[in-house]
């Protein structure tokens, strides 16, 4: 009798504890549907992996501050929109001298900043300033060596001009915020132009982001939105499987699309994506300065297999560093095809028939561990050793990148146009094709786009033919949202991700 | 007699405590500075210049010797000064104190729940202990013991966000505890993997007190004189056994704390332990400082406060020093 | 002494507990499995001929990876490194923790005061908080890991040596020895370790458990040694995203952890029932 009293004791308290997360429940999701602020405007919650470091794009914030403030609370003169085409944003109106070598930029009258002073020339040419200078860590820095001196001698009009053409400039320009000329620290607060201001940032979870009322524009169709950060991939697609938000940014998780695409609740969208997942060889150094090496080593990856691995049925193979929706893109896949024995027999003429040792150094986040994983079983076919070594992001930067002390590495590369590269010889991988290099200079001063891209093509054919670095495939760029939400971007170029055309039924 | 030996005592166990944080700084200072690489790599661009290396040394005191570095360090704690984090440029202790606010709501909301339950649990194992309900009780703490608590959570999360929607499977509300209801929402799950756990090896616990105080000669003795079996366990068992188990209190809850950091990784809550994992990928030596520093002194000062009360209810152990059998 | 001997005769059968049989039967699985794998498994763990993420089939039995890789091959030789940890940390334990132990014990006054209060602050110091201040330090690896567990470990041993040696040493025959010029050696050999290894080898049952749990947690966290490794926490870790389609990959290994720290136990509390027949029941 008495034991039965006591389990009865025992299960009323278990009793009590359902009853009073019960509760919880019912308060919590009252609570979300009252707490937004406009009436009739529903707050958006965005999903993503890539919370910013700090909030300056020109000082290490990473693809994670481009994503959360690019058009959203910053802009430039000029934006891409989500096809990638060029449009104007501040700028109203711009011309261009005979010689080529001077922009005439009109700005758009009565912009203000959120802190309501108004946008002029000066500020323009501070924030063009402060992305060229010594200390900036833009990693678009280089494109703006060609400034040779910005004027400002009105308010409203910028005239910047060029050592050389370049007929990427006006393109390049979208890259550059323009930032309050009298705001000092842009590292955790922000003075842009934007549609929205920056509400709250709470580290390690969440930035809020609120309507600016003196916006230039179109008001947003939402009533702020909230990117959500998570560590993980499986978190943040779990995440939206369990309500806590509407869209995610980019999935990295193809196992929990097949959740998603066989749930009407959800909508899946495939877009045009830009980052590459490359193995990047230090062209320098042996045995990667051979290029039968570097073929050898492409061409024994069974890249197909990989990118069903990682990915399952989703992204593309590529043959070069140029994605399909580059003007000066070519099929190239089959340039290094997949063959063992093509393979070994390169090696053979390079002199390495009983194969080599090399170390790879492995970026410690996703997906680089299991690609490195795949690359050293694929590569004992051709008796090639891969010693993994795993580097954290910091010291990828200082080892690989800066130093340009290592082997072989990997890395994913998010930038469209980013082809340019193989023309630098003093770029990490060291790359270094005299004809090459003179194609990427005649293409940047070329008069016409079609100039520009026919030699582009041409450089896109040679790095593939050499293999400069093994491009292993383009990862997808997919969007999955809550089927009551639309007006999101797909192609996220650039990791760019608009938010003011979000809205929810 | 009296007070005095208790203050004394007192005394003696805060000058402990004092020394113990002062070895714990001393540790964790060292052990830091034996990193191979240079600190000052994480302050630094892609291209920077041999002129930017040297302000970034300059900046972390990487160019000073170590004993000036230390003194430094040391200073600059004593004014509560933690410095910045490298990655973020933000002060250590603010970030640190926003990561608490999620942290020690969940290891005290754990712990208290994990206590009273183990405290019934362990009682009824004793108590039944030859019958299927004790064995059962037994079972399921033997097995709590012998899981990883990351694991716990995972299953959870598969079970009760992923399989039925009913909990949130990671994350914190963005307004924190301005959405109260939300906030333990939030908390739901990793509170329950956390007690899962820790209540397990408290049940075990207190099983085998109980188990002693059942069969001692006192409650026997006071049983056959013809008191009854409730004021014989209330006057002397729980009085005897309530000693060594807050000393178990006390470890256990620093056990929870640290259990809250693994489990704020399974679930995404921007705690103290996500801060941590995160700053060790980062090589963000000043977060990771700061947070060592902080846990340890939680975890001594919980230890403190619980050999404190010990030693209030039983008053023998202050007689007795610190390295016991003498 | 005499328990000494009654508890090895006593283990000779299985018969005086239970709890401990079930806690061999368990372990000694582990180990056997991690004997095999080191001259067989049903895959090479660079076999990539499978088909991404597999059920369980007649060719692979617990399913594979994303890369195709043989789930049961890789559960294999965790065991491996499981093993590694478990005996690794333990090993250090010991012998840190005797050295230091008998080190308080024989000398009593100022080492010994010293040596005690190093061993109270650092038992009140949650392993894995120690493990995670030598990982910062030193980096991930699984040495790191296994050191790291094996000095916070080492404090319980100190601990647990030096009191019982004390109170060993404190009997009156081993007193009646010393003042009989007996050497400190002697009576470390004739007395005191005969007497201390019943309760020692308890305590490094439950290390051996806590040590396979802890390493588990930070490869979980990403603080353990690096891929490619096949730590059963890692491997929990890597199978976290594709646990809705493949639940299997994330459910063994954590049983597999289970099987392992449950029967360390089990063999620590048998071992306790054995040594001490009054203690039984009361685990």
């Amino acid at each position: 009798m008495k034991k039965s009293r006591r389990s009865l004791v025992t299960a009323g308290a278990l009793a009590a504890a359902l009853i009073l997360a019960a509760g919880l429940s019912a308060c919590s999701s009252s609570s979300k549907s009252s707490s937004n602020a406009a009436p009739g405007l529903p707050t958006i919650y965005i999903g993503s992996l890539y919370e910013p470091q700090n909030l300056s794009n020109i000082s290490g914030g990473g693809q994670g501050i481009n994503e959360v403030f690019n058009g959203n609370v910053y802009e430039g003169l000029f934006k891409l929109d989500d096809s990638g085409k060029v449009e104007n944003a501040l700028a109203d109106s711009y011309t261009l001298s005979a010689d080529r070598l001077t922009y005439t930029i009109k700005l758009k009258s009565g912009i203000k900043f959120h802190s309501g002073k108004t946008v002029t020339s000066t500020d323009v040419k501070a924030s063009i300033e402060a992305v060229t200078a010594k200390t900036s860590q833009s990693a678009r820095k280089s494109s703006f060596d060609v400034v040779s001196s910005i004027e400002t001698p009105d308010p409203q009009t910028v005239v910047v001009k060029l050592s050389a053409p370049s007929i990427s400039f006006i393109y390049n320009l979208s890259y550059i915020w323009v930032i309050n000329s009298d705001k000092t620290d842009i590292s955790t607060t922000e003075d842009g132009t934007g549609p929205y201001k920056l509400d709250s940032w709470v580290r390690g979870s969440s930035i809020s982001l609120k309507p600016f009322a003196g916006y230039w524009g179109a008001k947003p169709k939402n009533a702020g939105v909230v990117f959500k950060y998570f560590t993980d991939a499986s978190a943040l697609s779990n995440a939206l499987l369990s309500n806590q938000i509407d869209v995610i940014t980019s999935i990295q998780n193809p196992d929990a699309l097949k959740q998603f695409e066989s749930n009407a609740d959800y909508t899946v969208s495939n877009g045009a994506s830009t980052t590459k997942e490359l193995l990047v060889f230090n062209d320098r150094v042996a045995p990667f300065n051979k290029i039968d090496v570097r073929k050898a080593i492409y061409s024994a990856i069974d890249r197909k297999k990989l990118l069903e691995s990682i990915w399952g049925n989703h992204g593309t193979l590529i043959g070069s560093m140029v994605p399909p929706t580059d003007p000066w893109y070519l099929d190239l896949v089959n340039v290094n095809p997949y063959d063992v024995n093509l393979a070994k027999s390169l090696l053979a003429k390079a002199g390495l028939a009983n194969g080599f040792t090399f170390t790879l150094d492995t970026p410690t986040y996703d997906p680089h561990p299991v690609v490195a994983e795949f690359l050293k079983s694929e590569l004992a076919k051709i008796n090639v050793t891969v010693k993994i070594n795993s580097i954290s992001a910091d010291e990828w930067y200082t080892k690989v990148f800066q130093a340009k002390n290592y082997q072989a590495t990997l890395q994913e590369h998010v930038n469209d146009r980013d082809i340019v590269w193989y023309g630098d010889p003093t770029f990490y991988w060291g790359y270094n094709n005299p004809q090459v290099t003179k194609w990427v200079a005649e293409a940047e001063a070329a008069k016409t786009t079609d100039q520009q891209t026919a030699l582009l093509k041409l450089v896109n054919k040679q790095i593939a033919a050499d293999a400069a670095s093994a491009w292993l495939y383009l990862y997808p760029q997919i969007v999955v949202a809550k089927s009551n939400v639309s007006g999101y971007p797909i192609n996220g170029l650039n990791s760019q991700f608009y938010a003011y055309d979000i809205t929810k039924q | 007699m009296g007070g005095e030996p208790l203050s004394r005592d007192l005394l003696r166990r805060l000058l402990f405590l004092v020394v113990s944080l002062f070895v714990a700084v001393i540790i964790i200072f060292l052990l830091l500075r034996l990193l191979p690489g240079d600190p000052a790599n994480a302050l630094l661009s892609i291209n920077a210049s041999p002129e930017q290396i040297a302000a970034a040394r300059h900046q972390v005191g990487a160019d000073k010797s170590v004993m000036a570095q230390f003194i430094t360090w040391m200073s600059a704690l004593l004014h509560l000064d933690f410095g910045k984090s490298y990655i973020s440029g933000l002060s250590v202790l603010p970030s640190i104190g926003s990561a608490l606010l999620i942290t020690l709501p969940l290891t005290l909301i754990s712990f208290v729940i994990a206590a009273v339950l183990s405290v019934v649990a362990g009682f009824l194992a004793a108590y039944y202990a030859r019958r299927w309900f004790g064995i059962v009780l037994s079972g399921f703490s033997q097995l709590g013991i012998a899981v990883p608590v990351f694991w716990v959570g995972l299953i959870l999360v598969w079970i009760f966000a992923l399989r039925y929607n009913w909990f949130p499977s990671s994350g914190f509300p963005e307004n924190g505890w301005g959405d109260p209801a939300g906030a333990l929402w939030s908390l739901a799950l990793p509170i329950t993997t956390i007690v899962i756990v820790m209540s397990s090896s408290m049940t075990r616990y207190v099983k085998s007190v109980t188990t002693d105080v059942l069969g001692s000669d006192y409650i026997r003795t006071s049983r056959a004189l013809g008191s009854s079996f409730r004021e014989a366990f209330f006057r002397h068992g729980l009085r005897n056994a309530s000693v060594p188990f807050i000393s178990v209190l006390g470890i256990e809850l620093a056990s929870t704390l640290l259990g809250a950091v693994v489990v704020e990784s399974v679930f995404s809550l921007p705690g103290l332990g996500s801060m941590l994992v995160k700053a060790i990928a980062q090589h963000d030596y000043p977060n990771i400082q700061g947070i060592l520093l902080v846990t340890t002194f939680l975890v001594l000062v919980i230890g403190f406060i619980a050999d404190t009360v010990q030693r209030i209810i039983d008053p023998r152990l202050r007689i007795t020093s610190s390295s016991g059998i003498k | 002494m005499s328990t000494a001997k009654a508890a090895r005769a006593r283990l000779s059968t299985f018969h005086g507990s239970p709890t401990f049989a079930i806690g061999i039967f368990f372990t000694s699985f582990i180990f056997i499995v991690a004997l095999v794998s080191l001259i067989w498994s049903p895959y090479k763990l660079d076999d990539t001929t499978g088909n991404r993420l597999e059920g369980p089939n007649a060719t692979h039995l617990l399913g594979t990876d994303t890369l195709g890789r043989d789930l049961l091959s890789q559960l294999m030789v965790g065991a491996r490194i499981a093993m590694k940890v478990g005996f690794g940390a333990t090993g250090i334990a010991l012998i840190i923790g005797c050295f230091l132990g008998l080190l308080a014990a024989f000398f009593p006054g100022w080492i010994d005061d010293t040596l005690a209060s190093i061993f109270d602050t650092l038992i009140a110091f949650p392993t894995l908080l120690l493990a995670m201040l030598i990982i910062a330090a030193e980096g991930a690896s699984l040495w790191a890991a296994i050191l790291a567990i094996g000095i916070a470990a080492s404090a319980i041993v100190s601990r647990i040596v030096r009191i019982l040696t004390k109170r060993i040493l404190a009997q009156q025959y081993v007193v009646a020895a010393k003042t009989c010029g007996t050497s400190r050696w002697e009576i470390l050999r004739g007395h005191v370790l005969p007497n201390l290894w019943p309760t020692l080898i308890v305590n490094l049952a439950i290390i051996y458990g806590v040590a396979v749990l802890t390493e588990a947690g930070l490869s979980y966290l990403g603080l353990g040694a690096p891929p490619p490794s096949y730590s059963w926490g890692r491997l929990l870790r890597e199978a976290q995203s594709t646990v809705l389609t493949a639940p299997l990959g994330a459910i063994a290994p954590g049983i597999a952890i289970i099987l392992l720290v449950l029967g360390m136990n089990f063999v620590a509390d048998g071992l306790r029932e054995l040594f001490d027949p009054t203690q039984r029941g009361n685990s």
